[in-house]
């Protein structure tokens, strides 16, 4: 059929280009190439940490970047079907891939704060308890608060977040003074919060000369 | 007239030549001339002047009182009466002359050189001569030759004579004519001519033998006629192998411009020899008559006496008449008185003619006196005496007039009067000494007729009117009288009314005869009168002549007795038609008109007496009859109103185009056309005929001229007898059932439908509005067969085509209100039913039109154009389906499919943009071909391969034709020329990708292709099905 005949030659020809075109600059694919390469890799450290991220974090991108990323992916691996990448795929698909990064970024800080606030602020109350080891908790917390590409810094803060947790447990808080440290450290708490288990429990843990009195305005 | 005594005289009596009567006769029907003129110099037609009678003539000149040498010219044309005179002058002279004068008569006998010398032989002057030898001379001239041999000596001493030519004669010719005229003289053929029955050696022969029978006043010379070679005469001499000095001197006197001067030329060149020929032949010396005649009167002068010679016609001594005339012009005195000859007193007789040409200019001036004849010598009543005498004298016995000359030497006193037996109620004619002459079968009326209608230009002298007048007019009466006249004369100025009343009171035979008889006889009026005592008139002819010669009374117009006119002069004769011409001055008729009239009446006459007609020519009275045929012609068809007689003007119009005519004449001769019906030469026709005649003569084409009311009368009646015979003649139902219209209808619509103004595919959506609002043939380019347009060019040739539209369109018109009406409405109901019928038969040719063979040649011309059709029409369906088949099935190859439709198309046109865009992206090389014209004409161009597929199995002529009819395969023309450039830029797009790739042949690199993204897309891979079931989760 005439439709078809035509199809096949337009692809030769536009094969028979491309061979043309190559030959004709092979220092250009050579870099094409390795910005292609380098660009896979991104796309691959960047997959990983977001499987990390997600898996042990529980980080879930928009779908918006989820389709944007998936597309460049297919027209990466398009570009290679002809068997010479083409240099304009390829500065596209970089192009578009900063952009979903810096989309990657902006939805990860706002999980992160969400992952991380109600610890490290818990953590800044009790700091006085044990400064060293609740300082080595908030800063190992705080390196992942850029979208890290880099798969131990996820591995630290998820570690970071356990220790914390357990030094929260080992204080034996029941709900009242939890509630208290809360407020304490909403600026909220006053001296009717003060009931005599947390009393008890400030004195006991030694505190009473690190909590400050102030006068509220409302 | 006593018819047993004329019947008895008549053949001695009426001799048109006066040498041939008896004295007695000669003299009894003399009648004076007393129109002479008498010249000093010669004019060959002298007009005015005063008017001598002859016996003045014979009394101062003739008789000769003062003895004085006189030599007298008596000349005039040919018939005028010069020999009567001269005899009259010899025979008065023989009573009147002196006793010492010898009379010399030299009469014209048959008017040859041996009759001549015989005449002189026999008279006693020259037999006494002392010359003998001259003598014999004379006496062996006069021996008889067979006729082909003294023509042959005749023709062979002429070429002696030129071939022996001494220069010696006025006009010369160079050696080398003279040689190529010698030659041509010899060649047989043109001797064969020169010697014909016509020609000029049977003219010099009849001067020269006895008993030859030319006419009297012939010449013997050449002419240049003689001379000039058609070429017929010119193809005869070639093919007998002629010299080529014979064959130059033919072509000399073929050719156009110099022929006629070459032919002049020769004949005056031979004219020089005749007479020197002319005296060979007859064995006499060129000096042998002058010899004769001074002997004579060398012997005259010797005895005492003196010579008077009366020579009748000079021409009588051709060959020898330049020697005679040396002779006659001697004078015996002055400085010839030692000669001693007698006085000679010539009178010689000559026609102007011979006189103007064969006289030398000395001779001419040695004649002392000229007597000239006019034509019109006598006046009326002289020419009722010229025949109230041959009337008388056939009526008396031979003796009574030999006893009136032997007794009273023919006195007029004594001039006897026969007894009138028949014609007495006839009319008379005075003469001297108060006698009368019975005119009887004549009347004043019929001698005038005769002597206006009988006799041609210069014709009109004694020597004709005794032999077309006198002559067959008493014969007439004497071999019938109860049939006369019956000699069927043509009839000139026939009054219409006088014909009519006769023929419808009248049986045919006796009709014609009663108004040869009034017309001639009588004034031609249809008057009748009756004078105070009593007696009736009838046309001006006395009632009891009619009931003499057994017609019978019919009824005619009273008239008052008219005053009895003077006389004519003869020269202002007139007819009963010219003698009302002051009533007719007012219509303002010509003498050409009445001499027009005349001339068709006669031919008229002769038609309906059984001689053809010819009309052939446009001239003369052929072509006066000729338009009277045209006028009648034009009269038939606007006079009948075809249309109410159902016969169509496009009909109408196809005859007159055609070789039909509407009427033809019976035994009209040299006409290719055939008429429908045919006028039969009878009275009735000839009357119509005449009426025609005279509405454009008289009338100039109207009916306004005298007695035309009557002429119209006589037409619309004829019309409306023969108009049911030539309506149904006319139709064109009368050949056969089938009618021109329907086969003109059907070669129509074939003609629109291969012309694509009618591009259904069935007859059903035909309207009657295709027939008028069709376009004119477009000429645009189409893509129809070779079989397609050749029949449309065959049907355009000698504009075929536009004819039969025409007579498609005008086939149903109706003229409202006359033929002539230029408001035409058109017979729908008619042509709605041809329609229908055409249709129904799906154009085929009318039933019964295969067998027709319409004499109306446009007529036939619709079937034959229909048939021409028809003929082609199947190979023209069979082409067109076998080349429509291999472009579709192309196409059906091209998709691969069948089922070609709108958005396959379009796609196809994107798909070649596509691949034209790529030539030009990939720097291929093929010049970019637009599309648009497919992708906008798709619709069309789906339709057009659905309409040829749907036709191929189709195997009805008219039907393929007509799906064909709006050129679909034009329609497919921009997909045809997008795939055969596709082929061609594919085959080179081919040719360029395997050039190109060739250079990539042994490259490792690029057969690789794709390897070194392996990991890449396996990270790439992983990568998406991170991302993608992280979505999904």
């Amino acid at each position: 059929m005439i439709l078809d005949l035509l199809n096949n030659k337009i692809n030769a020809m536009k094969k028979v280009r491309q061979l043309e075109a190559i030959k004709e600059n092979h220092a250009q694919q050579v870099k094409t190439d390795q910005k292609y390469h380098d660009l896979v890799g991104r796309i691959a450290v960047a997959s990983e940490t977001y499987g990390y991220a997600h898996n042990h974090l529980g980080f879930l991108l928009s779908d918006m970047t989820t389709q944007k990323i998936q597309a460049v992916i297919v027209e990466l691996r398009s570009a290679s079907e002809s068997g010479y990448v083409a240099k304009d795929v390829v500065d596209k698909a970089d192009n578009d891939f900063e952009a979903i990064q810096k989309s990657i970024k902006g939805e990860w800080g706002k999980y992160f704060r969400t992952l991380t606030s109600s610890t490290t602020n818990t953590l800044n109350v009790i700091k006085g308890i044990d400064p060293t080891k609740i300082g080595q908790c908030l800063s190992d917390i705080d390196t992942a608060k850029d979208w890290p590409y880099d798969m131990a810094v996820f591995i630290t803060l998820c570690n970071a977040l356990d220790d914390a947790n357990a030094l929260i447990s080992d204080l034996n808080m029941d709900s009242n003074i939890e509630c208290f440290l809360e407020k304490m450290v909403k600026g909220n708490a006053s001296i009717a919060d003060l009931d005599n288990k947390v009393m008890a429990w400030i004195q006991s843990e030694g505190l009473a000369g690190k909590i400050k009195l102030s006068f509220s305005y409302r | 007239m006593d018819s047993s005594i004329a019947r008895e005289r008549i053949a001695s009596v009426v001799k048109p030549d006066s040498i041939t009567a008896s004295q007695g006769d000669f003299l009894a029907t003399h009648v004076s001339l007393k129109k002479l003129h008498l010249l000093n110099k010669f004019l060959l037609s002298p007009d005015g002047g005063r008017d001598y009678t002859e016996d003045y003539v014979y009394e101062h000149f003739v008789l000769n009182r003062d003895n004085r040498h006189q030599f007298i010219a008596v000349y005039g044309q040919s018939g005028t009466g010069k020999s009567h005179l001269i005899r009259w002058f010899e025979a008065k002279f023989q009573y009147d002359k002196q006793e010492n004068e010898v009379v010399l008569f030299i009469r014209r006998s048959d008017n040859t050189l041996k009759g001549t010398i015989r005449q002189l032989l026999n008279t006693p002057e020259v037999q006494q001569i002392a010359n003998r030898e001259i003598f014999e001379r004379l006496v062996k001239a006069t021996v008889h030759e067979d006729e082909n041999k003294l023509k042959g000596h005749i023709y062979h001493d002429l070429i002696n004579e030129i071939e022996h030519d001494d220069d010696s004669h006025d006009i010369r010719l160079a050696n080398v004519k003279r040689k190529r005229l010698v030659a041509f003289l010899n060649n047989d053929i043109v001797q064969k001519h020169l010697m014909d029955l016509n020609g000029p050696i049977e003219r010099i022969y009849s001067k020269v033998a006895e008993n030859s029978s030319v006419d009297r006043d012939t010449i013997a010379q050449f002419v240049p006629e003689d001379f000039l070679v058609s070429a017929d005469w010119y193809e005869e001499i070639l093919n007998t192998g002629a010299d080529r000095k014979a064959e130059n001197m033919a072509r000399e006197l073929m050719a156009d411009d110099t022929g006629m001067q070459t032919a002049q030329k020769a004949a005056e060149y031979l004219n020089q020899f005749v007479n020197d020929v002319i005296q060979l032949c007859a064995g006499i010396e060129p000096g042998d008559f002058r010899d004769i005649f001074q002997d004579i009167r060398r012997e005259l002068y010797r005895i005492g006496k003196n010579l008077t010679l009366f020579i009748e016609d000079v021409t009588s001594f051709t060959g020898v008449d330049d020697a005679l005339l040396d002779a006659l012009i001697v004078e015996h005195t002055g400085m010839n008185a030692g000669e001693h000859l007698c006085r000679i007193s010539s009178v010689v007789g000559t026609t102007s003619n011979y006189l103007k040409n064969h006289f030398r200019d000395n001779h001419k001036d040695r004649i002392t006196q000229y007597i000239y004849i006019p034509d019109d010598v006598f006046d009326e009543n002289g020419l009722y005496e010229f025949v109230g005498r041959y009337i008388n004298a056939m009526s008396l016995q031979e003796e009574t007039i030999n006893s009136w000359l032997d007794n009273s030497h023919a006195s007029a006193e004594e001039y006897p009067i026969h007894r009138v037996k028949e014609g007495a109620c006839w009319e008379f004619v005075p003469i001297q000494y108060g006698k009368e002459l019975c005119l009887y079968p004549f009347t004043k009326n019929s001698i005038r007729y005769f002597y206006k209608y009988s006799l041609t230009n210069g014709h009109q002298t004694p020597r004709y009117i005794i032999r077309d007048i006198i002559e067959p007019v008493v014969n007439d009466v004497l071999a019938d009288a109860g049939s006369f006249p019956s000699i069927k004369y043509t009839l000139m100025n026939v009054n219409t009314t006088l014909s009519y009343r006769i023929q419808s009171e009248v049986g045919e035979e006796k009709a014609d005869r009663l108004l040869r008889f009034l017309t001639i006889w009588g004034d031609g009026t249809p008057q009748q009168y009756t004078t105070a005592d009593g007696i009736t008139y009838i046309s001006a002819v006395r009632a009891e002549i009619l009931d003499e010669l057994g017609f019978p009374r019919i009824s005619m117009v009273e008239a008052a007795v008219p005053v009895q006119p003077e006389q004519q002069d003869l020269s202002t004769a007139t007819t009963q038609v010219e003698s009302s011409s002051e009533q007719e001055a007012q219509f303002d008729i010509s003498t050409k008109a009445y001499h027009h009239v005349d001339q068709a009446n006669e031919e008229l006459t002769k038609w309906r007496n059984g001689h053809p007609l010819d009309l052939s020519t446009t001239v003369g009275v052929g072509g006066i009859l000729r338009k009277a045929q045209e006028d009648i012609w034009d009269y038939l068809y606007s006079a009948i109103n075809w249309g109410t007689e159902e016969i169509s003007l496009d009909n109408i119009s196809k005859i007159k185009k055609s070789s039909m005519r509407l009427v033809l004449f019976e035994n009209q001769m040299k006409t290719r056309s055939n008429g429908f019906i045919m006028m039969p030469a009878s009275w009735d026709s000839m009357n119509v005929i005449s009426a025609f005649i005279r509405w454009r003569e008289y009338g100039k084409q109207s009916w306004n001229y005298p007695d035309a009311e009557f002429d119209a009368y006589l037409v619309t009646s004829w019309t409306a007898r023969i108009k049911d015979e030539l309506v149904k003649a006319v139709s064109e139902n009368s050949i056969s059932e089938a009618n021109y219209i329907e086969a003109a209808i059907a070669a129509e619509i074939y003609r629109m439908i291969l012309n694509g103004e009618f591009r259904e595919k069935s007859l059903k959506n035909l309207g009657l509005e295709y027939l008028f609002n069709s376009k004119s043939p477009k000429t645009a380019k189409t893509n129809h067969t070779k079989e397609w347009n050749s029949l449309i060019s065959v049907m355009s040739q000698k504009d075929a085509a536009a004819k039969n539209r025409e007579t498609v369109r005008q086939y149903f018109n109706l003229p409202q209100g006359g033929t002539s009406s230029s408001i035409l409405v058109l017979d729908a109901p008619n042509l709605s039913r041809a329609f229908r019928r055409v249709k129904g038969n799906r154009l085929a040719m009318p039933e019964g039109a295969e067998t027709i063979q319409d004499p109306v040649k446009p007529r036939q011309e619709v079937f034959s154009y229909l048939r021409e059709i028809l003929d082609r029409v199947g190979q023209v369906a069979k082409a067109e389906l076998s080349n429509a088949s291999t472009v579709i099935q192309q196409i059906y190859d091209y998709f691969d499919t069948d089922e070609v439709d709108k958005d396959l198309i379009v796609e196809l046109a994107n798909r070649v943009k596509a691949f034209y865009d790529a030539i030009n992206d990939n720097h291929f090389s093929a010049t970019y071909y637009q599309t648009d014209l497919v992708r906008k004409n798709a619709e069309a161009i789906s339709k057009a391969i659905n309409d040829i597929g749907n036709i191929l199995e189709e195997d009805d002529a008219l039907t393929i034709i007509m799906a064909f009819s709006g050129d679909p395969l034009s329609a497919l023309q921009p997909l045809q020329e997008m795939f055969k450039q596709l082929d061609i830029d594919l085959q080179k797009i081919d040719r360029q990708l395997i050039a190109r790739k060739s250079q990539f042949s042994g490259d490792a690199e690029c057969n690789s292709q794709g390897a070194q993204y392996e990991s890449d897309v396996q990270s790439l891979d992983d990568a998406l099905d991170l991302f993608g079931r992280k979505a999904v989760s």
